[in-house]
């Protein structure tokens, strides 16, 4: 008896998802070579982008779209698949994880089409500053963004009256209010660093050299840089004071803290309000408001991270190219689809039709969409997606850190040597 | 030496039996040499040549020098031989035992007992390890009062990295035992009474009956049973896997185990070739343990007697 047909499950498991993952392939392939005779475009989405590729196709009826709902996690896996057998790839994607796009431009697989060629140059400069830098490489562009996650700084304005304290405006105010909090009022919080999430919410904005791509072949890591100290020395004060959680924004017991009002203020993506404040934290209405996102006092800009946006991914092997392009750009920039879009336009023009909307809603005390707007260009473009996945590698360091109880000043180095193997591993040259 | 009047009318009634025999393996040999055999020897060539590159050069032990000089290769080997280390004896152990209670007193309960203990089985893997998740969540778990006497918050803490090798192997305990005391008790049944009349006649305790009689007439079902499983625990992939989406990358690892290393060289990497040299080198690790044991128990020998 071969061993390898061993116990079913363990074995099979392995040899049934490669068997599942080749049966989608395939699926996908026939279900394309069956459309070949006319210029069909195929298109992969998720849930939230269906009703706007299916609105495309009502005001187009010309065009022929093929839409598809599709679990995107492994899709740079799916796309090497695809390469193997020399067909099947999707003509136009949504890619809700803006951070695959290090891999899907990694060299040898040679599936994206260079969209500055074939989107009008007036269109791309209207995108938000930064929006389209993921999918930037040297001359050529790969991507357009759909939405933007930029980081900003939600408070409860209602206990920060109560409490008689004022919105901090730089990192350093950010702390001595922490502090100040964990002395007067121990229970309150001011941030959520776990389950990853620091990365965006602290380090990104701090632009710590995470991984960032100097060219094709090395990237910066440098967790020891005066950039990633400063923040993580701030992280490790308001830790140790209590007013910084080591939980998940998305906890379940973070939450609980929502719904006891004890969540004075946090850093967090444009989205939280929508999604996370209301329905989880269950914040009263005309309590929580937005400011702007934190600066260093040393410095004169903000910058901040993103934290989600998905981008718009064209295939070069499609066979109706500026058709796929066309649906593309209509998805990014159309005021019919944007305007009712769940989350901040990353083109602007259709981001301003899209504030109009955010405005007439009363449940924050400020105007929620004026610091959007005036923040969607302070992420920092530095901050690099390279070839390997940079989110699962800091929160598998980072989160389990913090829960096995360590500071930072203690995290950080394992980061830096986490990363490192990991980049080299990648083929990367790793410099400081 | 007799020489039986009777073999020559035997021979066709033989032959249609062989006939049937091999009817009956054909679905099986077929899928192996699909699923198996050509997979392998596919992977045997990836492994050694560049396929995607013009002229398809010839590597030599290239790609297997990077996939087992990579930094993650030491570690997902000691993560294997531990979660090994501690599986494997809790199979040897646990499952004859099982089976040896279920057989002292044959009765309805141990009908009904043989197939609560098979349900586990029946839950494919990463449901199953969903199923867990929750299990090991102090919180909301029916086990959250014992995980809490245990020291355990949270299951970031049940779950951490040092008490994955446990939590994998009482996973794998759990969902594989059932299936092989199902097994082993069809061996016990296969046992002639005669021979456990004789022993009782002779003065043995169930005790002795059980550890003296009716397991020396098993080994060999726990020999297959051991081959099977190192196999397959050598393979783990669904557990680690799993866990690590699950929990959005905060807990196991992507490279826990060597098949995850495997996985994550092809589709994270895009270096099929080093995936294909780490499968192959899992592979022959499986083989020549099961060839060892084989050849060391003359599994296949077919004169004496057992079950």
């Amino acid at each position: 008896m071969n061993p390898l047909r061993s116990n079913p499950p363990f074995a099979h498991s392995r040899t049934v998802r490669a068997l599942m993952t080749l049966g989608v392939v395939s699926l996908g392939w026939a279900g394309h070579s069956l459309a070949q005779s006319s210029d069909e475009i195929l298109v992969w989405t998720d849930a939230t982008r269906l009703p706007g590729f299916q609105a495309y196709q009502k005001a187009h009826p010309d065009v022929k779209l093929r839409i598809v709902t599709v679990d995107l996690a492994d899709f740079p896996a799916k796309i090497q698949l695809f390469n193997r057998s020399g067909s099947g790839w999707p003509d136009v994607v949504f890619d809700g994880n803006t951070g695959q796009i290090g891999q899907l431009l990694a060299p040898g697989v040679d599936y994206l089409a260079d969209l500055s060629k074939l989107v009008p140059k007036p269109t791309l400069s209207k995108f938000a500053r930064g929006a389209n830098a993921p999918c930037v490489q040297g001359a050529k562009l790969y991507c357009l963004r759909n939405d933007l996650a930029q980081g900003v700084l939600y408070y409860n304005a209602k206990l920060m009256k109560d409490f008689g304290y004022s919105v901090p405006k730089t990192w350093e105010e950010y702390r001595a209010l922490g502090l100040k909090l964990a002395k007067e009022h121990p229970g309150y919080v001011v941030g959520a660093a776990g389950g990853g999430g620091d990365q965006f919410l602290y380090f990104w904005p701090s632009r710590c050299e995470v991984s960032q791509v100097v060219n094709a072949t090395t990237v910066r890591i440098n967790f020891a840089s005066g950039n990633c100290t400063r923040i993580g020395t701030l992280l490790d004060d308001l830790i140790a004071a209590g007013s910084v959680s080591k939980l998940s924004l998305f906890d379940g017991d973070f939450a609980k803290l929502g719904t006891e009002n004890k969540i004075l203020m946090t850093p967090g993506p444009s989205w939280l309000g929508e999604y996370i404040v209301k329905p989880l934290y269950k914040t009263p209405a005309g309590q929580m408001a937005v400011a702007m996102p934190l600066r260093w006092a040393g410095e004169r800009t903000a910058w901040t991270g993103g934290f989600g946006g998905g981008i718009y991914l064209v295939s070069k092997h499609a066979k109706n190219l500026q058709g796929a392009v066309d649906v593309a750009t209509w998805m990014a920039t159309s005021k019919e689809y944007q305007t009712d879009a769940p989350t901040f336009p990353a083109y602007l023009p259709a981001a301003d039709l899209w504030g109009a909307k955010v405005k007439a809603d009363k449940y924050f005390a400020n105007d929620v969409f004026s610091i959007f707007r005036a923040s969607a260009g302070l992420i920092d473009p530095k901050y690099g997606f390279p070839n390997y996945d940079t989110q699962g590698t800091f929160t598998n360091v980072s989160d389990a850190g913090l829960k096995a109880g360590k500071t930072y000043a203690q995290i950080l180095p394992e980061l830096q040597t986490r990363f490192t193997q990991v980049a080299q591993a990648a083929g990367y040259t790793v410099v400081k | 030496m007799t020489v039986s009047a009777a073999s020559p009318p035997t021979r066709p009634r033989r032959s249609r039996r062989a006939g049937h025999a091999y009817l009956l393996v054909l679905p099986y040999a077929v899928l192996l040499l699909l699923v198996g055999i050509l997979p392998a020897l596919y992977a045997l060539l990836t492994s050694f040549f560049d396929l995607e590159k013009a002229g398809t050069p010839f590597r030599g032990l290239f790609h297997y020098q990077t996939a087992f000089s990579d930094f993650r290769f030491t570690a997902a080997l000691g993560h294997v031989l531990a979660f090994l280390g501690l599986w494997l004896p809790a199979m040897l152990v646990g499952v004859p035992g099982i089976a040896l209670l279920l057989h002292v007193r044959p009765s309805r309960f141990t009908e009904a007992m043989r197939l609560v203990y098979y349900l586990p089985s029946a839950v494919t893997g990463s449901a199953s390890v969903l199923v867990w998740i929750f299990m090991f969540t102090p919180q909301l778990s029916p086990f959250g009062p014992l995980l809490k006497l245990l020291g355990f918050s949270s299951v970031s803490s049940v779950l951490a990295t040092p008490n994955l090798p446990l939590a994998f192997a009482l996973m794998a305990f759990v969902a594989y035992s059932g299936y092989w005391v199902v097994v082993v008790y069809g061996a016990l049944q296969g046992i002639s009474p005669e021979v456990l009349e004789a022993a009782v006649v002779d003065g043995c305790t169930a005790w002795q009956l059980a550890l003296r009689v009716k397991l020396p007439l098993i080994t060999r079902y726990l020999t297959l049973m051991l081959i099977l499983s190192f196999a397959g625990g050598f393979q783990l992939f669904v557990e680690p896997q799993v866990i690590y989406s699950a929990s959005l990358s905060s807990l196991s690892n992507p490279a826990w185990s060597l098949s995850q290393l495997a996985y994550s060289f092809a589709f994270q990497m895009a270096n099929f070739s080093a995936s294909a040299a780490l499968s192959i080198g899992l592979l022959v690790v499986s083989l020549s343990v099961a060839l060892f044991v084989i050849y060391r128990t003359d599994f296949y020998r077919t004169d004496g007697g057992d079950a």
